[in-house]
């Protein structure tokens, strides 16, 4: 009951506002005497409706009319003398130009519009159109850069970068390119995924030095040359590596590269394996002068 | 007075035997590391007879040291010692430690000699494999944990030179190509890949329609790199790929390349500076040859530069020679682990000769580092450059002409 009281109140309105009876006799009346419908959607006309053809399918009819109704009503202003090109333009858009002409109703602006258009579209999943998923790319990808004038055209890449000038020597950057025009911007926001409570601290010093806009320079001013003389790092992020190294084409060995599910396995099972735990030492600073004084002293061995 | 004594005394016994508890621990703890220790020195000496075995019949040397150097680049002090570098990164522990396909735990050793072949050889990773009787996967893994731990810990073994080595460095140059207070030669080459079909893209593409990531060093007389970048895309021009380099900014700013200045022969000074090629701008600090029709007070200098230039170009040829996988069309490489796979080599390389080992020639490639190549000259000429190069030529002038003279 409920169901029809809250249905009959829209659909009385549709029907009213279509010229169809507003009462259920009036429409059955209405739907045992339908006229033909036309190639032309009642949308264009509402008023002249009453075309009926007895000798056409009813449920058929209504439902063909029902749903030019509905969807005229729930696409404002889109009004499409053709069904068929009708649900295209509302679906998929098969050209840009197109869309734009019917999406703005103003033929007259039709060049000066469809850039706007389609980065309107752009955003459509289901586009199909080349041009459109390019800016797509760049909509999506472009999120937290600042979009510069000068970079629009411009390809991006992402490169991770090793530098031994740099006080860290890996770093990821982006690099746009358009033709021979090369661009380095610093990649931003990756910081957050960095482990180490070190490397955190350095990415925020880093990340405030570049918010100003300033770089850090960290020279030894004693000799100016040296260790100390590195750049402090551009922001640092952490990489995320794949278990498989690359394979090097190999003209008699091509064989597939296969996972490393089998020696996991394998090194699993075998976890009641006779050898002893010795506690790991982690790469830090510390190590590595531990390291460089065994070199040292591997070095005065040797002379 | 006697009774408070006595829980002093009870408590020292206590002590002394909490403290022999201890003491047996430690002791118990010292056995445990001794048979560690044990353990990896049985396994250490089996690898490389095994290995010596299989692949001894090939194209190796006869003798058992040099076809060590043959397979694996390194002396055997020289192994040990990157062995030492790793160690607490590759050795093996239960569950998760690797094992051979006896399900034997993999010894440090042999993880090494896996990752040195595969980076020596170039190989595939299923043939490298083979070799040490385990399968293509922990080729993979081992070679990344080789890696990685690497550039973790052998990072001093590549750092620019402080004031006395630099010194030295400069002594090494003037003495071998007779040009004074130079630092260091530049250049530069491409390591060529296979990219995934979704993952190709222009960025990539170089001017020989290869996909491939550009390597630049700084190196110093002895052919030892003083300075790295990687990871660029190979297309980038070269005054680019400079440009972007920490390297080049240190020196813009003054923090590199400022120290002593030289006196030279013509009573002019000259500042520390680089040579190289002509794919590289004339810079205040960074020295090239003279192009086409431009005027020379010199007829020697292009020569005298390219000789100290060839420092460079010889490094490369031996880091690519030495270290094939940077010589063969890389199969889809992960483009971020490629730069470390890359520093890695460096790495190598400079330990080679830090470890007082010799770099064999033999190994280095014949041709160009760069042969499928062609450089492009660099129009850029920076004014004051111009000045240091042209009171270096006028050296060498003036050098030539009191050699004539005595």
């Amino acid at each position: 009951m409920l169901c029809r009281k809250s249905g009959s109140t829209w659909l009385d309105r549709l029907r009213a506002a279509k010229g169809f009876p507003v009462d259920a006799t009036g429409l059955d009346t209405f739907l045992h005497n339908p006229n033909p419908p036309p190639l032309e959607p009642p949308a264009l006309e509402p008023n002249s409706v009453s075309i009926r053809d007895p000798t056409q399918n009813e449920d058929k009819q209504l439902l063909c009319i029902m749903s030019d109704v509905l969807k005229e009503l729930f696409n404002f202003g889109d009004k499409c003398s053709n069904s068929a090109n009708f649900k295209k333009s509302a679906r998929k858009q098969a050209n840009p130009r197109f869309c734009a002409f019917s999406g703005n109703g103003s033929p007259g602006n039709d060049d000066a519009i469809p850039g706007k258009v389609t980065l309107l579209r752009g955003n459509d999943s289901n586009s199909g159109v080349e041009g459109v998923k390019e800016l797509d790319r760049w909509e999506t990808e472009e999120e937290g850069v600042k979009r510069e004038a000068s970079l629009v055209g411009f390809s991006r890449t992402e490169v991770t970068v090793i530098d031994t000038s740099y006080e860290s020597w890996k770093f990821e950057k982006l690099l746009y390119r358009k033709k021979n025009v090369w661009k380095v911007r610093d990649k931003k926001g990756k910081s957050e995924n960095v482990g180490s409570k070190k490397k955190r601290k350095l990415c925020e010093t880093v990340e405030e030095d570049h918010r100003h806009g300033v770089k850090k320079w960290k020279a030894d001013k004693k000799d100016g040359v040296g260790e100390q003389c590195a750049l402090a790092m551009p922001p640092l992020s952490e990489v995320n590596y794949q278990t498989n190294a690359p394979e090097v084409h190999d003209k008699h060995s091509n064989k597939v590269v296969g996972t490393n599910k089998k020696d996991e396995s394998l090194s699993s099972e075998n976890g009641s394996s006779s050898v002893i735990l010795i506690k790991s030492i982690h790469a830090g600073k510390k190590n590595r002068t531990i390291i460089s004084k065994s070199f040292s002293k591997f070095k005065q061995k040797r002379n | 007075m006697a009774p408070p004594k006595k829980p002093n005394k009870m408590s020292k016994d206590s002590k002394k035997i909490q403290k022999g508890k201890k003491k047996k621990k430690k002791n118990k703890i010292k056995i445990i590391n001794k048979t560690a220790a044990v353990d990896n020195k049985a396994i250490d000496s089996e690898w490389w007879d095994i290995f010596w075995k299989r692949n001894s019949n090939s194209d190796a040397p006869l003798d058992e040291d040099e076809g060590f150097r043959h397979f694996f680049r390194v002396s055997k002090r020289t192994f040990e010692y990157i062995c030492s570098l790793v160690r607490e990164d590759l050795i093996s522990r239960p569950p998760s430690g690797l094992i051979n396909i006896e399900g034997r735990l993999l010894s440090v050793e042999k993880q090494v000699a896996i990752a040195l072949r595969r980076l020596a050889s170039g190989e595939s990773q299923v043939s490298v494999g083979a070799s040490f009787g385990v399968g293509q996967s922990t080729v993979s893994q081992v070679t990344w944990r080789f890696i990685e731990a690497v550039e973790e810990r052998a990072r001093h073994h590549l750092k620019w030179p402080d004031s006395s080595q630099i010194g030295r460095i400069k002594s090494g140059f003037e003495a071998s190509c007779g040009l004074p207070n130079c630092c260091g030669a530049i250049d530069s080459t491409h390591i060529v890949m296979t990219l995934p079909a979704v993952q190709t893209s222009d960025d990539w593409c170089d001017q020989e329609n290869n996909y491939s990531m550009f390597v630049q060093g700084v190196v110093d007389y002895e052919m030892r790199f003083l300075d790295i970048v990687t990871g660029w895309p190979g297309g980038m021009p070269i005054s680019r790929l400079l440009k972007c380099s920490g390297f080049y900014k240190l020196c813009e700013s003054g923090a590199r390349l400022n120290g002593s200045v030289k006196k030279l022969s013509s009573g002019e000074e000259v500042r520390e500076y680089i040579v190289g090629g002509a794919s590289y701008p004339l810079l205040p600090w960074l020295v090239t040859p003279f192009e086409g029709g431009e005027p020379s007070s010199s007829p020697e200098f292009n020569p005298v530069l390219e000789t100290a230039r060839s420092a460079a170009v010889k490094a490369f040829a031996q880091l690519k020679g030495g270290w094939r996988i940077l010589n063969k069309v890389m199969w889809r490489p992960d483009k971020r682990k490629l730069p470390s796979i890359i520093l890695v080599c460096c790495l190598l390389h400079n330990i080679i000769i830090d470890c007082g080992d010799n770099l064999d020639p033999d190994v280095a490639l014949s041709a160009h580092h760069d042969s499928d190549y062609r450089g492009h000259v660099c129009k850029q000429v920076d004014d004051v450059g111009r000045d240091v190069r042209e009171r270096l030529a006028k050296h060498l002038l003036c050098r030539n002409g009191n050699v004539l003279c005595a």
